[in-house]
């Protein structure tokens, strides 16, 4: 059961990722990485790390539609009009994704997995952030929350003004 | 065929209403919005989204043209009426709502060659929510055009493309296209021209019932109008309905009184509405001489706190307000402004078509850098009275700003 | 709580659909346009809206991306379905995993990409703006949504909803997060397209991502949008009201009850203020909202390190 949910997954992630470079629109190439990346969260579901999973979904999601904006938000040629090639250096970046993916899996063969110690923990999420920050999770949380107040608040002092802030008086007459 | 009558009669009960009007026939479309509303029809925001098309006048070759294009693009059961005439309304709407749901439909859709259906587009086909063939974009496959490239105001190499705003858009003014230039939703440039009725009304055959502009009662329905459309673009259906229905109210000659208490419960509502304010306030703003010179009643009318904000969209509705509410009282519009400043478009023929000119210049000038939703609430608060213009046969096209 | 059989998910998914419906009926019965016509014309209004959509046309535009615009129509029914799939009424669920939360939060997240297809396969620019509009919406609110729904998972100390649920035993969480409770409610507006956040199908554009769909592509559009502002609404009385809790009676009743006022509360607010602009409330939201949602994680974390000892 989990190994056919797994090899359907898989499939899906490669053929989400073959698509990007096969589709002719931004849009559905965008759309297309986002499946692949939404399979591969589905399969980390599938080893029982239901928090990675999940948060691979969401942040994969997420991404896409930062990207969908700053890819596409400024052009104008809705829906299927315009068919375009999604691939630059063609010969290059197919090498390259060979390779990648080689080196990848065969890690993934490689590697000597180690065998299951004691039983699972009820709440996964939980051990797993422990296994990762250990005794610096209070200091981990503070920095993160500094962390991102300073983003924002860069962010906002370092742009004057945003999109909608026009300056129309500011404006030079640029009329032909 | 028992359920699908079932269905078409549980469809009648609410049909959606696209409805376009002709520059000078703003009482056709209040008689037609009034009596859409008693047949349980409401308006829809686009063709796709309508049953009804409702032509309020008779429109030009070029309007004419569009309300065509229009009619292509909705996708049926559907029915087309033209009311030219207030009177005619009431008997065209009941028509139209019966051929709804009557055994015609079938054969126009059987009839149908629409240019999204399958097989080879035609070249003018319109895919966008209007037509949008114009400007000089390359040609694409379907026959619409694609987006040129040009810098934005931060140097930026951004796709721009030119977008006809109207002339069939929701709250939108009769007649009126906008060639917009959008960088995303930004308009970088606004020009404006004017569909216009099939012969331009002269004074003679534009009398005091096709105008709704003439008498207290019918000058303090178009304040109000002007109120509902501002409203129904601010995305504010429920007060827009208020107005509008106050605005039938005055236009309808009913007893001042209670159509002062309705009006003092909006003007309430409205003014105590923090989140319309703050979507209007800064917007479009005019100064003092420009808002005389446009027929905008002087400051003390719209409020004191106009002084620090300058004329926004924010101290027009609430001029708006103040006036139409002094109408009613019998006082005269704009308290304290010159005679014919504050009257707006009430004043001569000539005045009203330069006045309507200026608030079209001005808006098209206001709308540039602004967001689309920013830029048709300008236009909505500017309340340019298209019909003016048709009216005084000038030479009906606009000017360029950016 | 026990996790339910898996035919449960039917059940789920009715009670979705008529919460929906209800709220389309609320919408009616609260539309001041029909305040002459009666009560029973006023109620039937998702009744006739659904007649009418099935018997229309569906159409198409030029050269859209049919594929991607159907999809996307489709999105906001099928996420809202897949949102109540966690959420517990009267102490039961359909699936109860660990990350409910979290879950409840990527697919919110899925429907940036959703909605946006909608827009953009149009291929009409008043519905690709609609799309774009909605995606910089998302922007404005998804950063305060996912601290407030941080509140309850760290006051809980779990992110599985059967333990949030639990956890209000005694106080509710709205009781000492109003803030993150109001975030919430705006961000499920938002992510409906509802009310002073209904800016990406604005009038002002046409209806912008309901620009161009028509026939049953605009029913199950329009069905999916109630249907997110159901499956929030239930969300909101599981994480932030107590779920079940009550006196007197069952808890399953004052699970429906907390979710109905939820639900209605959401409808009537459209009635009450025009729509928020995109330019106006990046501003609020991330120069005055997402301080204070922070601030009130501050205080949620605190109060649980002291209380949880």
């Amino acid at each position: 059961m989990r190994v056919t949910a797994f090899v359907l997954l898989a499939l899906l992630a490669v053929a989400g990722g073959v698509a990007v470079f096969v589709v002719n629109s931004m849009a559905r190439a965008t759309i297309a990485l986002a499946v692949s990346f939404v399979a591969a969260g589905a399969a980390i579901l599938l080893v029982d790390a239901a928090y990675l999973g999940v948060i691979t979904i969401l942040m994969m999601l997420m991404e896409m539609g930062i990207m969908a904006i700053f890819m596409i938000m400024f052009m104008m040629n809705p829906g299927g009009l315009m068919p375009m090639s999604m691939m630059h250096n063609k010969r290059g970046a197919l090498v390259v994704s060979i390779v990648v993916f080689l080196l990848l899996a065969g890690g993934a063969l490689g590697t000597p997995w180690p065998q299951r110690r004691g039983t699972p923990p009820s709440d996964p999420t939980l051990a797993l952030g422990e296994a990762i920050m250990g005794g610096k999770m209070l200091v981990m949380m503070t920095v993160s929350a500094v962390l991102f107040a300073t983003i924002v608040s860069a962010m906002v002092l370092a742009t004057g003004r945003g999109r909608y802030d026009g300056e129309p008086s500011a404006r030079p007459a640029d009329d032909a | 065929m028992v359920l699908s009558n079932r269905l078409a009669g549980w469809a009648a009960r609410r049909p959606h209403a696209l409805l376009v009007e002709v520059p000078g026939a703003t009482a056709v479309r209040w008689v037609a919005e009034a009596e859409l509303a008693r047949a349980g029809a409401v308006a829809a925001d686009s063709a796709a989204d309508a049953d009804l098309l409702v032509v309020a006048g008779a429109p030009g070759a070029e309007l004419t043209a569009v309300v065509d294009e229009v009619w292509a693009q909705m996708p049926g059961p559907r029915a087309r009426i033209w009311i030219a005439e207030p009177g005619a309304a009431a008997g065209a709407v009941a028509q139209a709502l019966a051929s709804l749901i009557g055994p015609g439909q079938a054969a126009d859709a059987g009839r149908r060659r629409d240019a999204w259906a399958a097989g080879p587009a035609t070249p003018d086909g319109g895919g966008s929510a209007e037509d949008g063939d114009e400007g000089d974009g390359m040609q694409m496959p379907g026959g619409l055009m694609m987006a040129d490239r040009a810098p934005d105001r931060d140097g930026l190499q951004l796709d721009v493309l030119s977008v006809p705003l109207g002339p069939v858009l929701a709250d939108w003014p009769a007649g009126l296209v906008v060639d917009v230039q959008v960088q995303g939703d930004v308009v970088q440039r606004a020009q404006w021209r004017l569909l216009g009725p099939a012969q331009p009304s002269g004074p003679a055959s534009d009398g005091a019932d096709a105008d709704p502009g003439r008498g207290p009662g019918g000058r303090a329905a178009s304040r109000l109008g002007a109120l509902a459309r501002l409203l129904g673009v601010a995305g504010w259906p429920a007060a827009a309905v208020q107005a509008r229905r106050l605005r039938d109210a005055a236009w309808s000659g009913a007893p001042a009184a209670p159509v002062r208490t309705g009006l003092r419960r909006l003007d309430r509502r409205l003014r105590r509405s923090r989140a319309l304010r703050w979507s209007t306030d800064g917007l479009g703003v005019l100064t003092p001489d420009e808002a005389r010179s446009q027929g905008f009643p002087r400051w003390d009318a719209a409020g004191a706190d106009t002084a620090r904000t300058g004329h926004d969209a924010t101290a027009r509705w609430r001029g708006w307000l103040t006036e139409a509410d002094a109408l009613l009282a019998g006082e005269g519009a704009g308290r304290g402004a010159a005679e014919g400043d504050g009257a707006g478009h009430d004043a001569g023929r000539e005045d009203d078509a330069s006045v309507a000119r200026a608030r079209l210049d001005a808006a098209v000038r206001l709308m540039a850098g602004l967001d689309l939703a920013a830029a048709r609430v300008v236009m909505a608060s500017l309340d340019p009275h298209c019909g003016a213009l048709a009216g005084a046969a000038r030479r009906p096209e606009g000017t360029t700003s950016a | 709580m026990t996790a339910a059989p898996v035919w449960s998910v039917l059940p789920a998914a009715a009670l979705v659909l008529a919460y929906a419906s209800g709220a389309a009926v609320l919408d009616g019965l609260l539309d001041p346009a029909d305040r002459d016509r009666g009560a029973g014309v006023r109620a039937g209004r998702p009744l006739w809206e659904t007649a009418r959509l099935l018997r229309q046309r569906r159409r198409s535009t030029v050269t859209p991306d049919a594929l991607l615009w159907r999809a996307g129509a489709a999105g906001p029914l099928v996420v809202a379905l897949l949102m109540a799939v966690v959420v517990p009424m009267g102490g039961r669920a359909v699936a109860d995993p660990v990350v409910g939360v979290v879950w409840f939060n990527a697919l919110d997240v899925a429907l940036w990409l959703l909605v946006w297809s909608a827009g953009w396969g149009a291929n009409g620019v008043y519905a690709l703006v609609g799309g774009y509009r909605y995606l910089a919406q998302a922007l404005a609110y998804e950063l305060p949504l996912m601290f407030a729904l941080t509140g309850p998972a760290v006051a809980a100390g779990s992110l599985r909803m059967s333990e949030v649920v639990a956890a209000q035993h005694g106080l509710w969480f709205v009781v000492w997060m109003p803030v993150a409770f109001g975030v919430f409610l705006g961000a499920v507006a938002g992510f409906s397209l509802w009310g002073p956040f209904g800016y990406p199908a604005g009038r002002d554009v046409a209806g912008g991502v309901l620009a161009e769909p028509s026939g049953v592509d605009r029913l199950v559009l329009l069905a999916g949008r109630y249907a997110l502002l159901a499956a929030g609404a239930a969300m909101a009385s599981a994480l932030f009201l107590g779920g079940p809790a009550g006196p007197v009676l069952p808890g399953w009743l004052w699970s429906a009850l907390k979710t109905a006022l939820v639900l209605a509360a959401l409808v009537a607010v459209r009635r009450r203020m025009p729509v928020l602009r995109a330019d106006r409330v990046m501003r609020l939201a991330w120069l005055v909202v997402l301080p204070l949602t922070l601030a009130q994680l501050l205080v949620v974390a605190v109060i649980a390190v002291v209380v949880g000892g």
